[in-house]
């Protein structure tokens, strides 16, 4: 699905030089459930814009989906951001002037030829369980409710590659779960899930869990 | 089966995100779109005005090779003289000289007496040729225009002046009485469009009656207007020339030169010389109208650029849901197209509502007709559409551009350059309402000073009365309670007085020469610097032989001091054509004007004409200030007492005076209106950026209060940083203002110094609105307890 080979990042500043990401390298097959763990700053997030297409790297090749997309330009990397890749945030990321099933639609309408309706965006509601919820606005919802709607978002695309990002950080262990459960769903329909955690027990979730360190990859886990 | 997201569907999603927003921001929104429909309003009503005078004339056919004949006339010591009346024999030479000329007509618009039904009343009418209806082809309602003024005794009339005067349009065969003369209203045509010609009247009646306008003369006066349309591809210019030599050779001999001018009917009411001051206006009016947008559009920007924080999510989130950078400008460049239009649909419905009042303030005659021309609709909506894609091109361009990476990890993004453009469009709004500012006091204290200082005279309750100075209502009007004195002088004491090239050393130069009683002179409590009055002969000389000169004359003749004229000679016109007989000096007065204080005082001698009248058409009456109505009125009892025929036709010099400045005054209006509006917008503009930048700082706020500031100091610190633009403007508005206002003034002759205080006056104003608008917000932002404003992140 996706291949990093020597993925630099840095950010610099007028002074200094800050290395995010320091070659890193990582192969995620179609359909496989991956978990990134580490300590904060370790580049965990950086490397998730990488893959998102939300940043470029410094050095390296990226090829997803069998295209290499480091050197793409940044409509096209937009578009492709559009066809293959869903993202579910930590604070959900909700609009808060639309409902929930408007939340849902967004992620369809930068989408050529999406072939998705309103049924559509029932259909995934009702899938993570918020059907009933459908006019609401993210304000009154829950945390897990909010999530739960981000995940359908996620999947309203048909995404092939869902990167998320701490999704269960601020949620309690009861709702924590029922997202975990929902992204391995996911998982096993096919869809590629990279999963940035700071939780052993999510990431126990995961096919694999990839350890990272001072912007490298330096343990890796096959579940 | 599911089909795919529709364009309609996209529409409507991206609509419900936007009326949302805007209900959610409803306030600064509110003051966004206000401020913009204002300026838009503004606008539209300057473009409105600007139609009139640049379509003027529009309804004409063939309006391109339609034109007017107009005099100039010029000579030493004197500013060329623009005068849309021509001799009356212009027509009658085109005919006879000038085979490039289509057809010619001529209009003379005078006052005369309309006697129905045992009524009189004064009223303006045109005498005027049949073919002036083959040269300003308006629509015919009934009857045949031009066989009608064919007729001695025809009477033309619009649409509107027939309803006026005989209660129906349709009045074909009603008589009138015009001057004691019986005509027939034989045609009935439309009205011309409302501030499209300079028609002012609607009556047009057959100038074969009006023997004195239209018939023979020997003497060289200008009597009415002459239009003519010239042949396809005839050169006006030759055309000038060959009508130049013809009228010239009916000027007498002086030093004198006369020109005749063709010009487009529709260049007409931008005229320098016939409509003074109406090129500069809408000039002004433009520039004026231009910042008020401006600082319209700068709120949007400023609140639009301050309020996308709130969208910073939804921008991140549609980023990574594919949205390219132009898909995410697109959006919220459509979002400001919508508001502007909101905003233009709110200004349209603004000038509907004000511009009966606005076109009275301003003296114009706009109309806002949008059904009848639907272009007008479509130009209106591209305006809107071009405002609204200027005003979002800024927020679109920075919004697009952020990082979603960043938006969709915390909200704490920067803007790059944003505080900048901000400041900056803050800035200029600040510098255009100093510079408004300036200009209103500059032209507010120049009006003063015309109507007051630049008079040198006092016509305070002094009534002047259209007549040649009839003994048996003058002695009668004396005897009144209510009146001080009374006296006689010629109308060019009020309007553009007769003048002669006066033979002085090697060269000549224009002197007036206006008819004036020796008591004329006390009524307006005008003593003389030198000589006496009294020695001029009470019921005036048999041949003028003493004369009273202003100080100018001194000095242009050469007399030395105002007491050493006393006694010389002066060249003045004799009897004969061209020659000059030379007069004595028996006092000099001040310089004095009742003329506009753009033009220079001209040297001028003032003659007694007690005895035979000639040039006399002003009674002068100083009430003494009490019980002015019952005066008035026995005034009115006495004119006709008296036997004087005409409806009597009286001001008040200080009426005049009014008239005369009502240009000042109306450049006054427009910038107090705009001032104020400017002053509005900019206080809204700049609470709304108090109330949109306070939730942004207050972290910064908390740390501050955390750490030890008292609230008098955060608010020191947020009313500092709020005031910098408006202090920054100084920079860019003094110079701006003192270059434009030195140049307005330098058009009069007798003006008020630039006052250098009106400079840091406005300033100080400017930085009172900023305080004054934002000082609240900052108040309420300071007092916050540092834990709530941590609290808040």
């Amino acid at each position: 699905m996706l291949t990093l080979t020597d993925i630099t990042k840095s950010y610099r500043t007028s002074d200094v030089e800050t290395r995010a990401l320091d070659a890193v390298s990582l192969e995620v097959a179609e359909g496989e459930f991956l978990a990134i763990m580490g300590p904060s700053g370790c580049g965990k997030s950086t490397l998730l814009n990488v893959l998102g297409l939300l940043d470029r790297p410094t050095h390296g090749s990226y090829r997803l989906a069998d295209t290499e997309v480091t050197g793409l330009p940044s409509a096209r990397l937009a578009r492709l951001r559009g066809e293959h890749i869903a993202f579910v945030f930590q604070n959900f990321n909700l609009i808060d002037d639309l409902t929930v099933a408007e939340n849902v639609e967004v992620s369809l309408l930068y989408r050529r030829g999406a072939a998705v309706t309103k049924d559509r965006v029932g259909l995934l509601l009702e899938q993570v369980g918020m059907a009933h919820r459908a006019g609401h606005r993210p304000q009154q919802l829950s945390g897990g409710q909010q999530q739960r709607v981000a995940i359908a978002r996620a999947l309203a695309g048909n995404p092939s590659l869902i990167l998320a990002d701490e999704p269960t950080g601020n949620l309690d262990s009861a709702n924590g779960e029922q997202v975990i459960e929902l992204l391995q769903q996911v998982a096993q329909s096919g869809t590629t899930v990279v999963m940035v955690t700071h939780s052993h027990r999510d990431a126990a979730a995961a096919q694999r869990i990839v350890q990272m360190l001072d912007g490298r990859i330096v343990g890796e886990t096959q579940l | 089966m599911s089909t795919g997201i529709g364009f309609g569907s996209k529409i409507r999603h991206f609509w419900t995100a936007y009326t949302r927003n805007l209900r959610a921001t409803r306030l600064l929104s509110a003051i966004a779109i206000v401020g913009l429909a204002v300026g838009l309003a503004g606008a539209l009503m300057l473009a409105l005005v600007a139609r009139n005078a640049l379509g003027f004339y529009g309804f004409v056919p063939d309006r391109e090779r339609t034109y007017e004949a107009i005099s100039i006339m010029s000579g030493p010591g004197m500013a060329p003289n623009v005068n849309a009346w021509t001799h009356n024999r212009t027509a009658g030479l085109i005919r006879a000289n000038l085979p490039d000329a289509e057809a010619v007509g001529r209009l003379s618009d005078v006052e005369v007496a309309l006697r129905r039904n045992g009524e009189t009343r004064q009223a303006k009418i045109y005498w005027a040729d049949p073919e002036i209806f083959d040269l300003l082809r308006l629509p015919v309602l009934a009857g045949r225009p031009k066989a009608a003024l064919s007729n001695p005794d025809g009477l033309v009339m619009t649409q509107s002046e027939a309803v006026r005067l005989f209660g129906r349009a349709n009045a074909l065969g009603a008589v009138i009485d015009v001057d004691g003369t019986p005509m027939v209203l034989r045609a009935v045509i439309a009205d011309p469009p409302a501030g499209m010609s300079e028609f002012d009247r609607g009556i047009f009646a057959s100038g074969k009656s009006a023997k004195a306008y239209f018939g023979p003369s020997d003497r060289f006066v200008l009597y009415g207007r002459t239009y003519l349309r010239l042949r396809q591809g005839v050169s006006p210019a030759a055309v000038e020339r060959r009508l130049t030599s013809l009228i010239g050779s009916l000027m007498p001999v002086n030093d004198g030169h006369y020109a005749m001018r063709l010009l487009p009917i529709g260049a007409i009411a931008l005229h320098p010389g016939l409509h003074p001051g109406a090129r500069e206006r809408l000039e002004v009016g433009s520039l004026v109208a231009a910042f008020i947008l401006f600082i319209a559009v700068a709120n949007y920007v400023n609140l639009s650029t301050a309020l996308s924080a709130r969208r910073w999510r939804e921008i991140g989130v549609r980023a990574v849901c594919g949205a390219t950078r132009g898909r995410i400008a697109l959006q919220f460049l459509g979002e400001a197209v919508a508001t502007v239009l909101i905003a233009l649909l709110l200004g349209a419905a603004l000038v509907e509502l004000t511009l009966p009042s606005l076109n009275s303030l301003f003296q114009t005659q706009a109309t806002f007709d949008y059904l009848a021309h639907p272009m007008q609709l479509l130009w209106l909506i591209a305006g809107g559409a071009a405002v609204g894609l200027a005003a979002g091109a800024y927020p679109a361009f920075v919004l697009s551009g952020l990082s979603p990476a960043a938006l969709l990890r915390d909200r704490g993004v920067g803007m790059k350059g944003r505080s900048q453009v901000t400041d900056l469009l803050v800035a200029v709004q600040f510098a255009i309402l100093i510079g408004l500012m300036i200009a209103l006091a500059v032209v507010y204290q120049q009006r003063r000073f015309a109507m007051t200082e630049a008079l040198r005279l006092n016509v305070d309750q002094v009534v002047v009365v259209n007549a040649p100075c009839p003994a048996s209502f003058r002695q009668e009007v004396a005897k009144l309670p209510g009146v001080r004195g009374t006296s006689c002088a010629g109308g060019g004491l009020l309007e553009q007085p007769m003048f002669f090239f006066a033979p002085i050393g090697n060269g000549n130069f224009a002197t007036n020469n206006i008819a004036m009683l020796p008591s004329g002179f006390s009524l307006f409590d005008i003593a003389p610097i030198a000589g006496s009055l009294s020695v001029l002969p009470v019921d005036g000389e048999e041949k003028i032989a003493r004369v009273v000169v202003n100080q100018t004359a001194v000095q242009r003749f050469g007399l030395g001091s105002a007491s050493a004229a006393i006694g010389k000679l002066v060249p003045f016109p004799s009897d004969q054509p061209g020659g000059y007989d030379r007069v004595r000096v028996v006092a000099v007065v001040p310089d004095f004007s009742l003329l506009s204080v753009e033009t220079p005082i001209k040297p001028a001698i003032y003659v007694d004409r007690s005895r035979d009248g000639n040039g006399l058409g002003l009674v002068l009456i100083k009430l003494s200030g009490r019980e002015i109505p019952e005066t008035l009125t026995e005034i009115d009892r006495l004119w006709r007492k008296t036997g004087q025929q005409q409806p009597i036709q009286r001001r008040f010099v200080s009426d005049h005076i009014e008239e005369l400045y009502r240009d000042l005054e109306r450049s006054g209006r427009i910038f107090a209106l705009f001032c104020g509006v400017a002053a509005l917008l900019s206080a809204t503009g700049i609470a709304g950026m108090a109330i949109a930048t306070a939730e942004r700082r207050t972290k910064e706020i908390g740390i501050r209060k955390a750490l030890g500031a008292r609230t008098g100091q955060v608010l020191v610190l947020l009313l500092a940083r709020m005031s910098r633009p408006a202090l920054w403007a100084n920079l860019i508005a003094w110079p701006c203002a003192w270059w434009l206002m030195r140049n307005w003034l330098n058009g009069f002759a007798y003006r008020v110094p630039l006052h250098w205080w009106l400079f840091p006056a406005a300033a100080v104003v400017a930085l009172a609105i900023t305080l004054g608008s934002a000082g609240l917000q900052a108040l309420n932002v300071a007092r916050r307890r540092p834990i709530e404003a941590l609290r808040y992140e």
